[in-house]
């Protein structure tokens, strides 16, 4: 007969785990419907599909130079285009873990856990810094 | 099943040998559409041989589709991180309910590696092209010469926890389904891998190839976790990981949706198909061919850079 089990996932792992399923779950069906739409001309795009080809070879400094193409979140001003609203489920792909970092945050804060209080928060930080284009500006 | 296996393969080697004849004359002669849904063939076919061959997506999306498409590497790698990050979102999850993949043990190690990844990402696109293409094959075939020579151990010996790994509390128990039985845990050298992660990070952010395939050795070989949990909770670091970076490629513009999207998708898809065929094909077989692809591959990107093979 089996010992009883030790085993036990914690109960913040599993909240964690949902809340991160729940957000890639919401990204990927955005993404995959937005680039749909876009791509069978449903959403409106401002480089015509016939210059895709041309424009895929190009540097990223020279193919923003011959599309004028936004870069930090300057595309959400855009978002009814096509190419962008593609890029919003992206977004959504990249922040997923900003969802269940506060939870955990607040987990480990009740049972005074501060090193990985500081840890999560660190952590979100790092994710908004990077999402905020702050780094990135001055292309 | 061999059969399948066989007519994966060839479609893959296919795929892939017919992209420099549709790149011809810079590929613009061919209509817009014949691009992502090459793309959707081919990540969709490298999606089904990574997943039993145990490696990520990203490894595999890079060097093949840096090599043999005729897009700019800006944007491949770009793709490339977000494949690897839809991987492990489609992983991590699940990985984190059955407690193969361990929040205590991976955050403080996402911490830095995501910290790196944002500045290696930074170097990455601020780098000449051929620079980053020439140390790109220098690291796929370092990765291959990893993956020949370095061992793994199911359930490392660890006598006890370093201070560190103490004062984290880093440590688990999970039950593994083979045998039925819960298998403690605990880790050492940590702050070595907290060193390594930091590297590890740089390079997936520089090359947008994900990094599981250095993830696992670090947490296994190198800290002592079990090759089950190591394989876990490198899944879910790469969730924080490929986030960050990939952050920076969306906001200095090089996430081309054409590009990116049918990346995701023909990934996804493959990786449920290999997923299936984990349980039936041969680990073994699969490897060795992922692991002559990515040879190829790492030669090509070695050679494009250097103007040996344009």
């Amino acid at each position: 007969m089996n010992s009883p089990s030790a085993w036990e996932t914690p109960a913040e792992q599993l909240r964690y785990a949902k809340l991160l399923g729940l957000g890639a779950r919401l990204g990927v069906v955005v993404t995959i419907a937005a680039f749909a739409a876009y791509a069978i001309g449903i959403l409106p795009t401002d480089v015509s599909f016939a210059r895709i080809p041309e424009l895929m070879r190009m540097s990223l400094e020279d193919y923003l130079a011959a599309t004028g193409r936004p870069t930090g979140w300057g595309w959400l001003a855009q978002i009814r285009n096509g190419e962008y609203a593609s890029l919003a489920g992206i977004a959504i792909l990249a922040s997923c873990s900003l969802l269940p970092l506060p939870v955990i945050i607040l987990h480990y804060a009740r049972r005074r856990d501060w090193i990985f209080v500081i840890v999560c928060t660190l952590q979100i930080g790092i994710l908004l810094l990077a999402a905020s284009g702050a780094l990135t500006a001055g292309h | 099943m061999p059969f399948a296996l066989a007519l994966a393969a060839a479609a893959l080697l296919l795929a892939i040998g017919a992209t420099p004849a549709l790149a011809a004359n810079g590929g613009e002669a061919a209509p817009w559409w014949v691009w992502p849904l090459a793309l959707f063939v081919v990540s969709f076919l490298l999606g089904i041989v990574a997943i039993p061959a145990g490696v990520g997506g990203g490894i595999l999306f890079v060097p093949i589709v840096g090599g043999f498409f005729p897009f700019h590497l800006d944007f491949v790698r770009g793709a490339g991180l977000l494949v690897a990050l839809a991987g492990a979102l489609s992983a991590g999850p699940m990985l984190l309910r059955s407690g193969l993949a361990d929040l205590r043990l991976g955050l403080p190690l996402a911490l830095l590696a995501s910290t790196s990844s944002i500045f290696g990402a930074l170097l990455g696109l601020a780098l000449p092209v051929a620079a980053v293409e020439v140390a790109l094959g220098i690291a796929i075939l370092g990765i291959v010469a990893l993956m020949v020579t370095a061992g793994k151990s199911e359930q490392p010996v660890v006598a006890r926890p370093d201070a560190l790994a103490a004062a984290l509390s880093i440590h688990g128990v999970y039950r593994d389904t083979a045998s039925g039985e819960d298998v403690r845990w605990q880790v050492h050298r940590t702050p070595l891998g907290l060193i390594l992660f930091t590297g590890i990070g740089v390079l997936a952010g520089m090359f947008g190839i994900g990094a599981g395939w250095a993830n696992v050795p670090a947490l296994n070989l190198v800290m002592g976790a079990p090759l089950k949990v190591a394989a876990g909770t490198s899944s879910f670091i790469l969730t924080l990981v490929d986030s960050s970076a990939a952050w920076v490629y969306i906001n200095k513009g090089a996430v081309l949706a054409v590009i990116a999207v049918p990346s995701v998708a023909g990934m996804m898809l493959g990786a449920r198909i290999g997923v299936r065929l984990l349980t039936i094909l041969k680990a073994a077989v699969l490897r060795r061919m992922v692991l002559t692809l990515l040879l190829f591959a790492g030669l090509r990107a070695l050679m494009k850079g250097t103007g040996l093979w344009t």
